[in-house]
């Protein structure tokens, strides 16, 4: 189903578009290589079509069901992202973070609007030539839970290398040199479990920038992890992204982590509340 | 609250989480299990009776009870160098030989079966303990799951038994189909089957739960554990030498006892299976170890990683192939047997000839009995290990990897594993019996039997491990809300 048609149907069930309280930001001088336009998320309609037929994630039918009883997990949200550029994503629980972090990323199909990546719309896409891009042109940091626990560090990091199609020796000597650029070097050969939280993250870090991606997606990165260390792995993770002109996308609670980038959006019961540059950090945080 | 208020709790209808899909698949391996089990003590019970001069139990462990004139006719059938009654205690030791070989994958299933019903319980477990379960409540909680599960699915078993008999009744043995009596293993033993299953399903999963320290701040992180030590190995090649050498000699037995003989006999049969259970955990990590060096591709590097975590796990889902590679050995042996004990001109109804024959049928039940149990076995094992995957599989799919990708690996760590167990099963199978049936080994007739069985229970394990990956993968990816 195609934006055009995701929209009309919104329009025909009686869901009205939200007044948009926050015009999108757009960098000023800088071409956006990932933009998303009127971005809406039903998942209670989405959860009835898979019940009825059995589809797991997908192109979503209009809201069926009154806002009020069941809002929208986002609701017409604008954004735009250059390459190279840090944004935060800022809210409260349950505001619609996570899903616009998941429809930017092409995990989900938003029910209405459209995300392009530079120029190709990605519902549009195949599923397998979505997950072809999330392979290759986007990387991922998420709060815990993304290593393997079966396999040792550099083989972590070169596993992404491997699937788009590297041989091992090639892939595992990539992977060596993140880890040395990240000072864990001597944990090329311990697995997840013997490592702590903020080793995790860093060598996590190193498996989403190895592949050289347009964009970082980070789902609050830092949350498992006490301020210190917290501070020093998201300072790893924008030198880093820096270094290879990656965007970088964070989903976070925390003003501190808000802070190392150039630009921040609040979401508000899954709409744009405000976007803008980033916030000066609270007492304690760095940038 | 009391312990079975508790449970109650948890299984209430509806549930469709991981818990409640592995239950389900404990339970069938239940239910496999005791139909398989209860089929061949159908048949042990069969023989039995033929073997009793009035057809009851009874007077074939006490003359005395005899139908009036029953013995007297027996003897006299026994006295008939053509009849084939003269071979019937045979047949009920053979059948009994091949209910004790079948006991092995049996326990080995029902083990299987009661780790997959303890398993992916160590989060609701640790947070009934934060909120304030004791460890025994959470110990018996476990333990009544698994138990529930076992008798779910041994009482599933009765009826697939039998559902099986009539099946069973279209095979001839001493020139004779089955009857529905002959086959009936009678309430007692139905009943005792039922407890059996429960109270060992109950042991397992009372010994799996003790590997797990659930406190309320959830299970230990995962740590390397130690891999199989290199002494199995040792142990492994020295005894086979022995047995290899003392088979090869058997004038060193001369003189013997009837007992030492079939003790003898006994440790002939059971020694293949003793020195590959000795030796599969170390020899599946070994061949894991030598393919992760330098892995080809992602998916194999996944998959020698999975078998690598646990070598004992990858060991176990195909430990089954190993015991029907022993008895596909068997089985040829005995065929070649079979071809030789009929010269041309032999009568059809000759009681050797039918005797020998059915041998050979009774050893390719046994091995399809053997086949279906490794296959279940393998196919529950891989299911669940599929559904304990699922959060990480589930991550590298929102991170780009290709199901394809995903599904070669799940192929790869069972493919591994099996084509290592059956090479050394078959290998080590062949060095034993080489000695006492070279000439029968060596007829075409035989190796193809060998082969062909060797090669069906493959398929077999593998189609079992193939469709639990499927059914299994796809009830993993099925849509899970996971934003803020």
């Amino acid at each position: 189903m195609t934006n055009v048609t995701n929209t009309a149907n919104l329009a025909h069930t009686g869901a009205a578009p939200a007044p948009r309280p926050a015009a999108a930001y757009h960098p000023a001088g800088a071409a956006p290589i990932l933009a998303a336009e009127g971005l809406t998320m039903d998942y209670a309609a989405g959860l009835a079509q898979a019940r009825r037929g059995h589809a797991p994630t997908g192109t979503m039918p209009a809201a069926t069901m009154p806002d009020a009883l069941q809002p929208l997990a986002l609701d017409h949200v604008d954004f735009q992202l250059a390459a190279g550029e840090t944004v935060a994503v800022m809210g409260p629980s349950g505001s619609g973070k996570s899903t616009l972090l998941h429809a930017l990323a092409g995990i989900i199909t938003p029910t209405a609007g459209a995300v392009r990546f530079r120029g190709a719309d990605l519902a549009a896409m195949p599923d397998a030539e979505r997950a072809k891009l999330r392979r290759t042109a986007f990387g991922f940091v998420f709060q815990s839970g993304q290593l393997l626990p079966e396999l040792p560090a550099v083989e972590n990091i070169a596993l992404p290398l491997m699937l788009a199609g590297a041989g091992y020796r090639q892939a595992t000597d990539t992977a060596t040199l993140w880890l040395e650029r990240f000072g864990l070097r001597a944990l090329a050969g311990q697995r997840p479990g013997e490592m702590s939280g903020g080793q995790m993250q860093r060598v996590a870090i190193a498996r989403a920038l190895a592949v050289q991606p347009a964009v970082v997606f980070a789902d609050e990165p830092t949350g498992a992890l006490d301020q210190t260390t917290g501070r020093e792995v998201m300072g790893i993770l924008m030198e880093a992204a820096r270094g290879t002109g990656a965007a970088v996308v964070v989903v976070t609670h925390d003003p501190n982590v808000a802070a190392f980038c150039g630009r921040t959006i609040r979401l508000r019961d899954g709409r744009l509340d405000s976007d803008g540059p980033g916030p000066a950090p609270t007492q304690g945080g760095a940038r | 609250m009391t312990t079975l208020r508790l449970w109650r709790l948890f299984h209430r209808p509806g549930r469709r989480d991981a818990a409640g899909r592995t239950a389900t698949l404990a339970t069938v391996a239940f239910a496999a299990a005791a139909a398989i089990f209860l089929t061949v003590l159908g048949g042990v019970h069969a023989f039995i009776r033929r073997a009793s001069p009035d057809r009851t139990l009874g007077c074939l462990l006490d003359e005395r009870a005899c139908a009036p004139g029953a013995l007297e006719a027996w003897l006299h059938r026994l006295a008939d160098p053509h009849d084939p009654a003269q071979y019937a205690a045979t047949y009920v030791l053979f059948a009994a030989f091949a209910c004790v070989l079948l006991v092995v994958p049996f326990v080995a299933l029902a083990g299987s079966a009661a780790r997959l019903a303890a398993s992916r319980r160590d989060q609701r477990l640790a947070a009934l303990r934060l909120a304030g379960a004791t460890r025994a409540q959470v110990t018996a909680l476990t333990a009544l799951d698994a138990a529930g599960q076992a008798l779910t699915g041994a009482l599933i078993g009765i009826v697939g038994y039998v559902v099986l008999m009539p099946a069973i009744m279209l095979l001839n043995f001493q020139n004779e189909p089955f009857t529905a009596a002959q086959l009936w293993v009678g309430v007692p033993a139905l009943l005792a089957t039922v407890a059996g299953v429960t109270v060992l399903a109950l042991v397992s999963a009372l010994a799996a739960l003790r590997r797990v320290a659930i406190t309320p701040l959830g299970v230990a992180a995962r740590q390397t554990r130690p891999l199989p030590a290199r002494w199995r190995a040792l142990v492994f090649v020295t005894v086979l030498g022995v047995a290899v050498f003392a088979l090869a000699n058997m004038q060193l037995f001369a003189g013997l006892s009837d007992a030492m003989v079939y003790v003898v006999l006994f440790a002939m049969f059971a020694l293949p299976f003793a020195l590959v259970n000795l030796v599969g955990a170390w020899v599946v990590a070994a061949r894991a170890r030598a393919k992760a060096r330098r892995p080809k591709d992602a998916a194999t590097m996944l998959a020698m990683r999975r078998i690598l975590d646990d070598p004992k796990r990858a060991w176990r889902n195909v430990s089954g192939i190993a015991l029907a590679v022993f008895v596909a050995g068997i089985t040829s042996a005995t065929g070649g047997i079979a071809a030789m004990a009929a010269p041309e001109g032999t009568a059809a109804d000759d009681p050797m000839l039918v005797f020998t024959r059915d041998i050979g049928t009774g050893g390719l039940l046994t091995l399809a009995f053997a086949g279906v149990l490794a296959a279940v076995s393998c196919g529950v094992m891989q299911a669940g290990s599929v559904i304990e995957q699922a959060d990480e599989y589930r991550m590298l799919m929102l991170e780009g990897t290709d199901a394809r990708t995903l599904d070669r690996a799940r192929f790869v760590e069972v493919l591994t594993p099996l084509a290592t167990v059956v090479v050394v099963a078959g290998a080590c199978s062949l060095l034993l019996m080489w000695p006492l049936f070279a000439q029968l080994m060596t007829q075409p007739g035989s190796i193809v039997m060998f082969v062909g069985g060797v090669a069906a229970c493959f398929a077999l394990v593998m189609v079992g491990a193939l469709a639990a990956n499927r059914v299994a993968a796809g009830i993993s990816v099925t849509g899970l809300r996971r934003d803020d």
